[in-house]
């Protein structure tokens, strides 16, 4: 460095935590040479549980590579101790699967938990077809073996007993190819044919009552926790192994009151209907605030991490696979390991839905559409709201809203309101359409 | 195999459903049968078409997924044409899911075929995937279909012009790609286009520049968290990425610049000033 360079000290990788202990860098080419210890106020798996039948000790915090790219990111958290790691042959059309493989290399293979997935429905499906797809996979991956090999998706309760799969299945087992046998489920898909309502409980239940599968991964939160503890019933009756997604829905709608204030603005003249229906969004606006309010929270991660401690809260939730491809996003969730459900995190929890859960439509629900006399979509224009609130994705809500093609919200100002009547939640349903017209229209 | 083995009865009942397809624009493929209705997915649910894979697209700000099945002799494909909003944004989820493993394809700006399962393709806005259901996607029929459809799609087909802001000097060629988020993992660095590069001595090594509209965003972020030091006139902010060493960034005339994979503060101050010379 020469005599001009000046250096001031600042919060150096304050934002991860971490740091090389002792001197020098390794270079870009050797990185994967040497482990480099992580400073001590790096976050480190503090728990790990029994994946079922597999006996294998699983950390709480897994690791959800949908998108994930970053090798190095990788490695940091198998230093931390990640040490369960959920992957697909179609994520990130593979490459998920290669910088995984790359963070593995020169590890103790044996350490870690890899579960990898294959589509049935595209990409060859007969049995040499699925073997020879999974040996790829396992050349991504730059491993021997998988520890688990899931059927990805199954949206259809007889793809749990698709013939060539579990075929495949026990052959590659046979080579010592793959140890165990799981199947991953998001409850309702959208197939070829038009939408399907096979719940996600009647897949999950075909696979227990099959008995060959040993994991299974699902969605399970505190907002939508009845079918989610069904199914974690279920697998215990068979001792699978529990893995989640989709744990922390949280939404504080940070620009809420300025949505209102815009919507006020625009709607100087309004009627008593409108006027009704605003004051019942406001109440929604004040609900947010008290709760705020009541339990300090600056940022919806306060929320989130409340929501997390609540599923692992379970002990036969086993563990869970947020997305992670950023060192901020794997220091917020290992920090959130072994941490305890508090009376206050559950109060936060159970205060979130009675305030808020009413607001909340849910995802994928659509039970009320079928009352409507005008066929509006509501679970379609509750989402554009949800992109221009909750995303300040405005001009994007505003020209899909646009381009509904059906029924807007409009015709909800006239309407008695089948659409509360029928929805099981109680969510003031024509308060946040005509909220979400206001918003999605021009003035 | 599921769109096939029950298409002709299950033709009556898409009618009734009324799927989210319906009327096709799908462009026609010479040589090529369509065998199925055209779905569409939008970002609110390609979830449910790809399921976690979905993020990735989401991230690079997708618009619509139009897929139907094709067939020609013994092969049926899936064909996925994804609108990216840009042709930046098509790039850069082309580049993530091709691993910079393209070649030039006429009619379009790349393509990659991997037999016997796949086949993707760049043009304009648009990126192309291609996955084999029945028989198999040999190389020549592979590069076939994607010249057709290639022929079928509007678009350009040169680079982004974005990628014109990379250095040309030491590029590796075929390197470049571009992440809107989380580059090198870190949350602070988004809108990042980067590419390779090497010099006489050293080893290669990753320089990336920052897109205009995000430079001044960006740049007040790194002031906020990062090192900083001085040199020859240019303020540098840099930091550590574990396992991958320093990285660093400084502005210039032409925006925020930087290189990342360097040993010590020497190499990087070396490889930042060639950079942005």
């Amino acid at each position: 460095m020469s005599s001009q360079d000046h250096v001031s000290r600042r919060r150096f990788l304050k934002s991860t935590g971490i740091a090389v202990a002792g001197g020098g860098v390794l270079s870009h080419k050797a990185k994967h040479l040497d482990a480099q210890p992580l400073q001590r106020t790096a976050p480190q798996v503090r728990e790990y549980r029994t994946l079922g039948r597999t006996g294998f000790k699983v950390s709480d915090i897994g690791f959800g590579a949908g998108f994930f790219n970053n090798t190095n990111v990788m490695q940091v958290a198998l230093d931390m101790g990640v040490n369960y790691i959920d992957t697909g042959e179609h994520y990130v059309n593979g490459q998920s699967e290669r910088a995984i493989g790359e963070a593995l290399n020169g590890r103790d293979r044996k350490s870690v938990f890899l579960t990898t997935k294959l589509n049935i429905s595209c990409g060859g499906s007969t049995k040499e077809q699925l073997k020879q797809r999974f040996h790829k996979c396992l050349e991504r991956l730059q491993t021997d073996y998988a520890d688990c090999l899931m059927i990805h998706m199954t949206p259809q309760i007889e793809q749990v007993k698709h013939e060539a799969f579990h075929a495949a299945f026990e052959e590659l087992k046979a080579e010592g190819r793959v140890q165990f046998l799981g199947l991953s489920n998001h409850g309702r898909q959208q197939s070829w044919w038009g939408r399907t309502e096979v719940a996600m409980e009647d897949v999950i239940g075909a696979a227990v009552e099959d008995g060959r599968f040993d994991v299974a991964l699902f969605v399970y939160n505190f907002l939508q926790k009845e079918q989610g503890e069904r199914i974690i019933q279920m697998c215990k009756s068979k001792n699978m192994g529990v893995t989640l997604m989709k744990t922390d829905p949280i939404n504080l709608y940070a620009r809420i009151e300025e949505s209102l204030e815009q919507s006020r603005a625009r709607n100087r003249e309004i009627s008593e209907t409108r006027s009704r229906m605003a004051r019942d969004y406001e109440s929604y606006v004040a609900r947010a605030e008290e709760f705020k309010q009541r339990y300090g929270i600056q940022s919806e991660a306060q929320a989130r991490a409340a929501a997390i401690k609540f599923v692992l809260s379970n002990p036969d939730v086993h563990s869970v696979c947020p997305s992670i491809n950023t060192f901020d996003a794997l220091n917020t969730y290992v920090g959130l390991s072994c941490e305890k459900l508090t009376d206050e995190d559950d109060s936060m929890l159970d205060n979130y839905d009675k305030l808020l859960g009413r607001y909340y439509c849910r995802h994928a629900c659509g039970t009320c559409e079928s009352s409507c006399t005008n066929h509006v979509p509501v679970n379609t224009i509750m989402r554009y709201s949800h992109y221009f609130e909750g995303h300040n994705r405005e001009k994007h809500a505003m020209q899909k809203y646009a381009n509904l093609g059906t029924a807007r919200a409009s015709s909800c100002l006239d309407c008695p309101g089948h659409c509360e009547t029928a929805c099981p939640h109680g969510v003031p349903v024509r308060s946040l359409l005509v909220h979400a017209h206001d918003n999605l229209v021009l003035a | 195999m599921k769109r096939m083995l029950s298409f002709t009865a299950a033709a009556a009942i898409v009618a009734l459903l009324s799927c989210s397809g319906g009327e096709s624009d799908f462009p026609e493929v010479e040589g090529w049968t369509q065998e199925s209705d055209v779905l569409i997915y939008d970002v609110d649910n390609l979830w449910e078409y790809i399921n976690g894979a979905a993020e990735l697209f989401v991230e690079y700000d997708v618009q619509t997924c139009r897929t139907t099945d094709l067939s020609s002799g013994d092969v049926v494909v899936t064909v996925d044409l994804y609108d990216m909003g840009s042709p930046l944004n098509a790039f850069g989820v082309y580049n993530r899911e091709s691993s910079g493993s393209g070649e030039p394809l006429p009619g379009a700006v790349e393509a990659l075929v991997s037999p016997p399962y796949q086949a993707l393709l760049l043009k304009g806005a648009t990126y192309v995937k291609v996955n084999a259901i029945e028989g198999e996607l040999t190389e020549s029929i592979g590069r076939e279909l994607l010249e057709s459809l290639a022929s079928a799609l509007p678009g350009e087909t040169r680079y982004p012009s974005e990628l014109d802001l990379l250095p040309e000097a030491g590029k590796v060629t075929g390197s470049a790609g571009y992440q809107s988020e989380g580059f090198l993992g870190l949350t602070e660095l988004t809108d990042c286009l980067y590419a390779e590069y090497s010099g006489a001595g050293d080893e290669p090594w990753q320089g990336f520049v920052i897109l205009p509209a995000s430079g001044t965003s960006v740049w007040n972020a790194l002031s906020a968290d990062w090192e900083s030091l001085e040199h020859n006139g240019l303020t540098v902010l840099y930091r550590e990425i574990p396992y991958r060493g320093l990285v660093g960034v400084t502005q210039t005339d032409r925006g925020v610049m930087g290189v990342s994979g360097a040993a010590d503060q020497a190499q990087l101050l070396q490889r930042l000033v060639g950079f942005v010379e």
